[in-house]
């Protein structure tokens, strides 16, 4: 399968040129062209099996949606009678990343930032704890592991910073960060006044050694400027 | 007439220089500034049948109902304008048709004629419009785009999400079809997608505003 990212860092494009039996996997929404031979199959992830399993599996989804703001579907893309392409973007304005993942470490990203990944990795749904479904911003993530590639997405531009010791960041700019480091939520200031004057709520305070990636734009501050302007 | 593109490819603005007696036809609420010698004349659209056909293309293109068409008069001036998505503007030099999508048409020189087309159709189970503009003519016609501009020479059939398409020659044929079953269709977050056959150019946009949409409109408050 050969790749390629089009249009860093602003608007981000990711071009895949697969082989027959290679597949892409890409959340809904994101296809921006394939050629006619592609096939999709569509499915809510999860990798619970059974009756009981099912439900359960659709319920996270759910959750991923309502929740996450991710989309509740996963397409898996392979070409058929030949070779194939599919090209995929984000809803997002902003950068792309193409992460590597191998046996023993894994990413835990934030669920609106995954974008696609290679049939091998494996995506588990974790709870970011009651903290995180009281904040503003998304009650859980997303936690990448196995072997292969995954694309990340940035709202704004994408940094790499490497932790060592801690580290603080707001968690409307967390995209992903290794497995590594330990993390918790918690407000920005002490008490509640605080979040309040200060405009800042939950953050991620990160401690250890590893790779954290955050964005430069957050979308709860979007939101926050564009209400105010909208008509009435 | 002179046009000349700035700030590309995330916040492009296009500068029209024009001398006496020229015009440029622009969107409604295009302009950023302008010279005090140029002249704005707002009209409905009439270029194909009154006032009633341009309700119609405000209610079903979502294109403004009004056309703002700047004049050069006795003296030179220029007029900057700047679309409303973030993203790239292209200048196409016109000599033929063009199928542009509608909210992707900035403005033109008088010499291009734009035509309503309702080629498509308001997608049902996303609320992803889709509905074409045909401009016919010679001279330059200014497009933008929701993120990066990406042109497609397509020789063979070729799939593009109808939230991504900007413009395309009419040499190519398209269809509007389900992405796969029905079920993918319903599920799979793409809707209908656009099969293109033939041979032709395509421009396509990295961002698709029916997804940027769901991701930011859920979070605003009710209407």
């Amino acid at each position: 399968m050969q790749h390629e990212l089009l249009f860093k860092p602003s608007f981000a494009m990711a071009k895949f040129h697969l082989e027959p039996g290679e597949s892409i996997i890409a959340e809904g929404g994101s296809m921006v062209g394939m050629s006619p031979n592609m096939s999709i199959k569509t499915s809510i992830g999860g990798t619970r099996q059974g009756f009981f399993g099912k439900f359960f599996n659709f319920f996270v989804a759910l959750a991923r949606k309502f929740l996450g703001g991710e989309s509740m579907f996963f397409n898996t893309y392979t070409p058929t009678g030949g070779p194939g392409m599919v090209w995929v973007a984000p809803g997002m304005v902003g950068d792309m990343e193409a992460l590597p993942l191998s046996a023993g470490m894994s990413l835990i990203i934030q669920p609106g930032s995954f974008v696609a990944c290679t049939p091998g990795v494996v995506l588990k749904t974790r709870w970011g704890g009651l903290r995180s479904i009281l904040g503003r911003e998304g009650a859980f993530l997303l936690e990448a592991s196995g072997e292969g590639t995954i694309w990340v997405n940035s709202y704004g531009g994408m940094k790499e910073i490497a932790v060592d010791g801690t580290f603080i960041v707001d968690t409307g700019h967390m995209v992903c960060f290794d497995s590594s480091l330990n993390y918790r939520l918690r407000m920005a200031g002490k008490g509640v006044m605080t979040a309040f004057k200060s405009g800042e709520g939950l953050v991620f305070e990160f401690s250890g050694k590893g790779r954290l990636f955050i964005q430069s734009r957050n979308l709860a501050t979007l939101v926050s400027w564009i209400t105010p302007a909208l008509p009435a | 007439m002179e046009i000349k593109l700035e700030h590309r490819p995330a916040y492009s603005m296009a500068t029209v220089h024009l001398n006496p007696s020229e015009s440029f036809r622009a969107e409604s609420g295009a302009m950023v500034g302008m010279s005090a010698e140029l002249e704005m004349e707002t009209s409905s659209r009439t270029q194909k049948g009154g006032v009633l056909k341009g309700l119609a293309r405000k209610l079903l293109t979502g294109e403004s109902f009004f056309l703002n068409t700047f004049h050069a008069r006795n003296a030179a001036g220029h007029v900057m304008l700047s679309p409303a998505n973030v993203g790239d503007l292209a200048l196409h030099p016109l000599d033929g048709e063009l199928l542009v999508q509608s909210t992707c048409y900035v403005g033109s020189a008088p010499s291009v004629e734009i035509q309503t087309k309702i080629g498509g159709f308001k997608n049902f189970f996303g609320g992803k419009g889709f509905f074409m503009l045909k401009a016919v003519g010679k001279g330059p016609l200014l497009l933008s785009a929701f993120g990066a501009i990406l042109e497609v020479e397509v020789t063979e059939p070729f799939i593009i999400d109808t939230g991504h398409i900007v413009a395309f020659e009419p040499t190519l044929d398209f269809k509007i079809r389900k992405v796969g079953s029905w079920f993918s269709t319903f599920f799979s977050g793409e809707g209908f997608v656009c099969h293109f056959t033939g041979r032709g150019k395509l421009w396509i946009q990295s961002r698709n505003p029916g997804e940027f949409g769901s991701i930011v409109g859920p979070k605003l408050p009710p209407r």
